[in-house]
């Protein structure tokens, strides 16, 4: 495992166990190099049709971090964990920033070049969203973290649940609730 | 609404989601014994659990992740070589990285 990864094992790890220093660490280095990837040639792998595929994204950056060494599956789910919320962030850093485009503000180069905006990702929507999840984060954290994995980090039922350590059939209800509390909050048939 | 209730809510949304009509209805009568203000936010979660929502397509319209990926960095030794990643999957099957 390359140095950076063995770090970054180390601070998933401790940031798992509490340590919140350890934790914001882990998210920054994710964030950066989900951020690198996106905005370099090589993000031309994650992206089809002009679009960014967070899944490959993220797995992209699990492989580059962690060059094929054998993880404890706990780090690999903390990874995952961490992985979502830093794609939640570039999504927001995204959507403000094409909001921004489109009121014809100053205009800035943002550092989320490469993540292009595909279906799912009108920036109203997304900015909401990160609203109603923090709301239902207040209600039920596992099935907002159970939103952050599938929705921004592309993950299947069976990784998801993998990651949260519950069962596929866990996930599947949590999931569902969710996504019909998320429907409600932000506005029937909008959302 | 407290997260108890919430919870409670989503509970309950789980166990008659598998069933329809009138029969759902006396589920969640039932199981909500009298609590009107858990007896709604029942009935919000099972009314907003029909149609489309911008959830159903990842960010990005990207597909769910379909990758091996939990459980290719175990180490398989086939012979002399040892399987260390996959590297993609298609119609014939999958390529590992040996």
């Amino acid at each position: 495992m390359p140095p950076e990864g063995h770090d970054l094992t180390q601070l998933l790890n401790l940031g798992a166990e509490g340590d919140s220093a350890a934790a914001d660490e882990a998210f920054e280095r994710v964030y950066e190099r989900l951020k690198l990837i996106a905005a370099g040639p090589q993000g031309a792998a994650s992206r089809r049709d002009g679009t960014l595929h967070p899944t490959a994204l993220v797995h992209e950056a699990y492989t580059r971090l962690f060059r094929g060494a054998s993880m404890r599956w706990a780090s690999r789910a903390h990874f995952f964990g961490v992985a979502a919320k830093a794609m939640r962030r570039i999504a927001i850093d995204h959507a403000r920033a094409s909001l921004a485009k489109k009121r014809g503000g100053d205009w800035k180069r943002v550092a989320t070049d490469g993540v292009a905006a595909g279906a799912g990702s009108d920036p109203i929507d997304i900015l909401a969203l990160d609203d109603a999840l923090s709301a239902l984060a207040e209600l039920s954290p596992r099935q907002a973290t159970i939103v952050e994995l599938r929705f921004f980090a592309g993950l299947s039922v069976h990784e998801t649940a993998g990651v949260i350590g519950r069962s596929d059939r866990t996930v599947e209800l949590e999931w569902r609730a969710a996504r019909a509390w998320l429907k409600d909050y932000l506005g029937d048939g909008e959302a | 609404m407290s997260r108890r209730r919430y919870e409670r809510a989503a509970e309950i949304f789980a166990d008659v989601i598998g069933v329809e009509g009138a029969e759902r209805a006396a589920a969640v009568e039932r199981a909500c014994a009298g609590d009107d203000a858990l007896r709604r936010a029942v009935d919000r979660l099972l009314d907003s659990d029909s149609g489309d929502s911008f959830l159903d397509v990842p960010y990005g319209g990207a597909e769910w992740s379909d990758t091996p990926e939990m459980d290719y960095e175990h180490v398989v030794r086939i012979g002399e070589y040892a399987i260390r990643r996959l590297i993609d999957r298609g119609g014939m099957g999958a390529v590992y990285l040996a």
